[in-house]
């Protein structure tokens, strides 16, 4: 990484080149004429012999190298292995021409093969059936056909995270094509906000957070997720990976997620049955669940496979403590670099899990040592092939359990995530809430959750192509519908529901609407410092720190400056300035422009989560502290925001891509159907027109036009 | 003087506007004889706070290290010290001993959920979370019986905290309104355009509104077109300085102590004084499964200097008689330690009330020797969410009918405790 932005320094036009700090000035590549410059040599050595499992030099349009294996392209996002296993994102821009192709090679090697239009086809019209069939045995009616002007805004935003910009929804209106629905919905799922938005949905779901605990730091975890999103991993690998990584938060990505709970195994444990499989055993984590047939004892059978990991090393965090104490290095600087280092998954010979000392029922004895075994739903259920994974030997119990979790045949593993993504797609689960399938007739129409989690399934866990098949239904191309909260429970999926953006969906159109798709090109990367902080051993001694330091030193990396570039210091603001070059250090492709304090990138490529008082935390991003908890609730700092903020003034500026675009029209009426276009995805109605080009005729500026569209409610909801 | 406002007749009409809305709504009433014994008498205790303040201590606050210290195994880092109430509360917590005259402190309270996610919305709604069904927090249950506090300010105030949990069932107007950062106040207030010229970009909105209010009949944008509203009327209200810190003394800042929470406490006494009824205020760093010395010295040493600051500033202003100050917690934490801290326990934990007609210098009920269960006087989270609203003046037992039928009363039929008021 550190090489990799070394070399990429040199492409930089014009930017500041000081000493041998590495990370600090790569970027800018975007500069077009450089590009096309660079891409003219480029045609002339494109190379012909492609080993796509081989180490190659990578050439960025600028000059730069990285050298590394070719590990996917999905989402307008190349992901190439460098030595030492560690992912890196590149925007495909950044990408000489050469190797752009090169890329597409590999892919086209690869072979994973997408569903052919065909199967996606049958798949959506069997779903529709089962839709249609539910919804006449309730007496109800599947709602009308969605026009396809308000369809393009719906699937940019429930896809790529984003509204469509005016020229996109032009593109779309105008294409004759009779599949172009199928094509935008492919297209959107290959784009790098489809890869952005189902980033922030899991953050959501799997509580990621930069400061899991006190000392701990997430972002190589943040990294790693990302890099698996943007590679498309299916979600069973996905899943595995989590559960059975070894080694420091500070070493490896994958740890993180069971990091998050180090310090509080059970409730990890708990979090994770809730939401890999929708089994509810908060409860009987204390005492027997009141409804489903979860004992105590079932759950304490659960969290005994992992009751041989430690995660948390209270004797290294202890020795650090009294090393920062010590004032040997400064003691801010020493926390921060060796807090992370007391999170490390070590397995030990066996589980060690005792019943708790007032474990009140007769089924075992308080103190007494736990067996692992694992649960079932029916009776059914153990006969199944999930369930014939080896459990017996002690030194593989996290093996064992991740092996039976992810399984095919699990009897809740598909169906958990099948029900989660169709909430995400039609804004409302098949059975709520997802964290409970315990209830088998909870379902609103069983037999669709037992479609979906088969297609999943045959899917092969590929979360993109199970999305393919949702979006291509007639039912999510209906008109959406308003359906009151205490009425949801009966909702057969007519349509899908009348829905608020989610906090990131509005930052993110704000975003696209204030920078264009150039924002997609900033990716957020700030795990490779994280390496720099592993200590050599388990010793602490001003030795060995000072050795660190000059390790960093020499890489251009100052620890007391991260937590900037994080955003979230101890006075957590909102609209503090980042230091420009740790900006430029943090971000891969491009470096994000800063506005009012305010860093322009998409939401993903934010700190996780926000601080406490940015525009997304405003609009219900979640705390990440419980699992689920974004909220698209209103509120009056909402609507102040919006009509007196600083997001308004960014949005209505003339330097604003959509108010350029607007003002390019030949005459008002023009430029006001572009805006409605660019905000609203549809055109004025000619009432309305009429209304804003009368107001431009008095002299209003064309920003109060743009300023009432972003305050509409329109905007903020989908449709 | 600004207190005065609420019993004015103006309110009053509102309020019964507002309950003919809610029929509208599909929220029915009900009569109710909350309030009076049998005979009809008035009985001790209700309404007896105009305004609540409820300081929220998320992640489950151990109450063996705070206000009910134990000798023995199950004994923390501190001991417990005397006060002048008699009952001990933890070395941690020297100031709050201070004002334990003032306290009613229930050391009994009991759950069954043991995990953050639906601790924490027990804590706030008063309810088990379940299904699709979204409960309201007090602060909008009250708004639902009482109609709004204040003509321009908000009824309900969250302070550290996102606006979840908020008026679930009831109409967005019944919403807490969020201040994320209490040094902050209330944000982005002054209009980025001046005079005619926002006029004509209200005017251009408002039209913008009405035609797709008539295109997409939905609860959520309605709730949006009301919140607008409710902007606009603070806007134009001469109450805006409430939320606003810097009107305090760096004296009176300072006393509190720094921090979100400390100066949120601040901020609660001042809207409080001003006519919001029910403002929350969330601590966040209570879960201490490790390192739980160094978290008292924190969060415990932040929440123990603002609330008692709280409590004696409300006292000094003649305010506690009325404002009923409420502490409450996710659960408290297991007897034994562990790691350097302690696990959650939801078997038995501590809340706090203090003022507006609460016995003082009281302890209701016990724990067990070790901390670990109730010995007597168990009490419910509902059942102390029906004590704060009968404490309101809210007819508990009054159920309320949301769309889809079901019937729900506050705290989910909780019974308030009598034996915890004077």
């Amino acid at each position: 990484m550190i090489a990799l932005m070394s070399v990429l320094a040199g492409a930089v036009e014009g930017a500041p080149v000081k000493g041998k700090k590495g990370k600090a000035k790569k970027a800018a590549v975007e500069k077009r004429a450089a590009v096309v410059e660079e891409e003219k040599v480029a045609e002339k050595s494109v190379e012909k012999v492609v080993d796509p499992a081989g180490v190659r030099e990578w050439k960025m349009s600028g000059g730069a190298v990285v050298e590394g294996k070719f590990l996917a392209y999905e989402s307008g996002v190349v992901t190439i292995e460098k030595a030492g296993g560690v992912a890196v994102r590149m925007p495909v821009g950044v990408l000489s021409a050469a190797d752009r192709r090169v890329a597409e090679e590999c892919r086209a090697r690869q072979g994973r093969e997408p569903f052919s239009a065909e199967v996606v086809a049958s798949a959506a019209a069997r779903l529709d059936a089962t839709i249609e069939g539910a919804l006449k045995a309730a007496g109800m009616v599947p709602g009308r056909a969605v026009t396809d002007e308000v369809l393009v805004r719906r699937l940019y935003v429930d896809i790529a995270g984003r509204v469509p910009m005016r020229a996109e929804v032009e593109a779309f209106l105008a294409d004759g094509r009779v599949d172009k629905r199928a094509r935008l919905i492919d297209e959107l799922l290959h784009s790098p906000g489809a890869a952005m938005d189902l980033f922030n949905w899991m953050a959501d779901m799997l509580r990621v957070k930069d400061d899991p605990a006190k000392g701990a730091k997430a972002w190589l975890y943040e990294d790693w997720l990302k890099a698996q999103i943007a590679m498309n991993r299916p979600w069973d690998e996905l899943v595995r990976e989590m559960l059975t990584a070894d080694g420091r938060l500070c070493e490896n990505g994958a740890t993180g997620f069971l990091l998050r709970d180090a310090q509080m195994p059970l409730d990890g444990v708990s979090n994770l049955l809730t939401t890999f499989l929708g089994a509810n055993v908060a409860c009987a984590q204390c005492h027997d669940h009141p409804f489903a047939e979860w004992t105590q004892k079932d759950f304490y059978q659960m969290a005994a496979f992992f009751g041989a990991t430690d995660g948390y090393h209270e004797d290294l965090a202890k020795k650090i403590r009294r090393f920062a104490k010590s004032g040997a290095v400064p003691k801010g600087a020493a926390s921060q670099m060796l807090g992370p280092n007391a999170f490390e998954l070590v397995d030990g010979k066996a589980n060690r899990l005792k019943y708790p000392d007032d474990y009140h029922y007769d089924n075992a004895k308080g103190g007494a040592k736990v067996e692992p075994a694992l649960i079932t739903w029916e009776k059914g259920d153990a006969a199944g092939a999930a369930y014939r994974v080896e459990t017996g030997d002690p030194g593989k119990l996290r093996e064992s359990f991740a092996a039976w979790l992810t399984h095919r045949e699990n009897p809740r593993f598909a169906a958990a995530m099948a029900n989660r993504l169709w909430q995400k797609v039609f804004g409302l689960a098949v059975q709520e809430p997802v964290g409970d399938l315990d209830d088998p007739k909870g379902a609103v129409i069983p037999e669709l959750l037992t479609q979906i989690a088969w297609y999943l399934k045959q899917a092969k866990f590929d979360l993109r192509e199970f999305q393919r098949i949702l979006y291509n239904t007639a039912a999510y191309q209906r008109e959406a519908a308003s359906v009151p909260l205490g009425e949801r429970g009966e909702w057969r999926f007519a349509g899908p529901l009348v829905r608020r953006m989610s906090a990131e969906q509005v930052w993110d159109s704000v975003m696209v609407l204030t920078e264009g798709t150039r924002v997609d090109d900033c990716l957020l990367r700030r795990g490779d410092e994280l390496r720099l902080f592993a200590l050599p051993g388990r010793e602490v001694t001003a030795e060995v720190v000072r050795g660190m330091m000059a390790r960093m030193e020499s890489e251009g990396v100052r620890p007391g400056v991260l937590a900037a570039g994080g955003g979230k210091g101890k006075k957590g603001r909102a609209n503090a300035r980042v230091n420009p070059k740790v900006l430029e250090a943090s971000y891969e492709g491009r470096t994000p422009e800063q506005r009012g304090g305010m860093v322009l990138a998409r939401a993903s490529e934010l700190p996780q989560p926000a601080p406490e008082t940015h525009f997304l935390r405003l609009f219900g991003q979640s705390d990440r502290l419980v699992a689920d908890s974004n909220t698209v609730d209103g509120s009056v700092p909402q609507a102040l925001a919006l009509m007196n903020g600083p997001v308004q003034e960014m949005v209505t500026a003339g330097s604003a891509v959509v108010m350029k675009d607007a003002a390019a029209a030949a005459d008002d009426a023009g430029k006001v159907e572009r805006l409605y276009r660019s905000f609203l995805g549809r055109a004025p109605e000619v009432a309305e027109k009429e209304r804003a080009v009368a107001l431009l005729g008095k002299g209003q500026p064309l920003g109060d036009v743009a300023w009432a569209l972003l305050n509409s409610r329109e905007f903020l909801f989908i449709r | 003087m600004k207190l005065a406002m609420r019993g004015m007749t103006e309110m009053s009409r509102r309020a019964f506007a507002e309950r003919l809305a809610k029929c509208a709504f599909g929220l029915t009433v009900l009569p109710s004889g909350v309030g009076r014994s049998a005979g009809g008498e008035k009985l001790p205790g209700f309404g007896s706070a105009k305004s609540v303040i409820m300081l929220t201590l998320s992640g489950g606050m151990s109450h063996l290290d705070t206000f009910d210290p134990k000798e023995g195994p199950s004994q923390g880092p501190k001991k417990g010290m005397g006060t002048s109430a008699g009952f001990q509360v933890s070395e941690y917590l020297p100031e709050t001993a201070k004002v334990a005259r003032h306290l009613c402190v229930v050391r009994s309270m009991t759950a069954k959920v043991g995990v953050h996610e639906q601790a924490r919305y027990l804590m706030r709604t008063g309810f088990e979370k379940r299904g699709t069904v979204v409960h309201p927090m007090l602060g909008s249950w009250a708004h639902h019986y009482l109609g709004a506090s204040h003509e321009t300010l908000p009824s309900t105030v969250c302070v550290n905290r996102n606006s979840g949990s908020g008026n679930g069932f009831f109409p967005a107007t019944m919403a807490p309104l969020p201040v994320l950062d209490p040094a902050e106040g209330l944000r982005n207030v002054v209009p980025g355009a001046s005079g005619e010229r926002q006029e004509a970009r209200l005017a251009l909105l408002g039209e913008m509104e009405r035609g797709f209010e008539g295109k997409v009949k939905d609860g959520n944008v309605k709730a949006y077109t009301e919140f607008y509203e409710s902007t606009m009327q603070l806007l134009k209200g001469k109450d805006l300085g409430a939320f606003d810190l810097a009107k305090e003394g760096a004296g009176q800042r300072e006393a509190y102590g720094a921090g979100r929470f400390a100066q949120g406490c601040l901020l609660a006494r001042r809207l409080v004084e001003h006519g919001v009824r029910f403002v929350e205020v969330e601590s966040g760093g209570w879960d201490m499964h490790r390192d739980l010395e160094g978290g008292m010295e924190d969060e415990g040493a932040q929440f123990d200097r603002a609330f008692a600051a709280l409590v004696s500033d409300l006292e000094r202003r003649g305010l506690l008689a009325t404002t009923l100050v409420v502490v409450a917690t996710e659960f408290g934490r297991k007897p034994e330690f562990e790691g350097g801290g302690r696990g959650h326990h939801p078997g038995v934990f501590s809340w706090v009330l203090a003022g507006a007609g609460m016995k003082r210098g009281y302890v209701h009920g016990a724990s067990d020797k070790r901390g670990a269960a109730p010995e007597s006087g168990a009490v419910t989270v509902g059942d102390l969410h029906a004590t704060i609203g009968y404490a309101l003046g809210c007819p508990v037992d009054e159920p309320v009918t949301a769309a889809g039928g079901r019937p729900f009363t506050v705290g989910n039929k909780g019974k308030p405790v009598m034996g915890m008021f004077a």
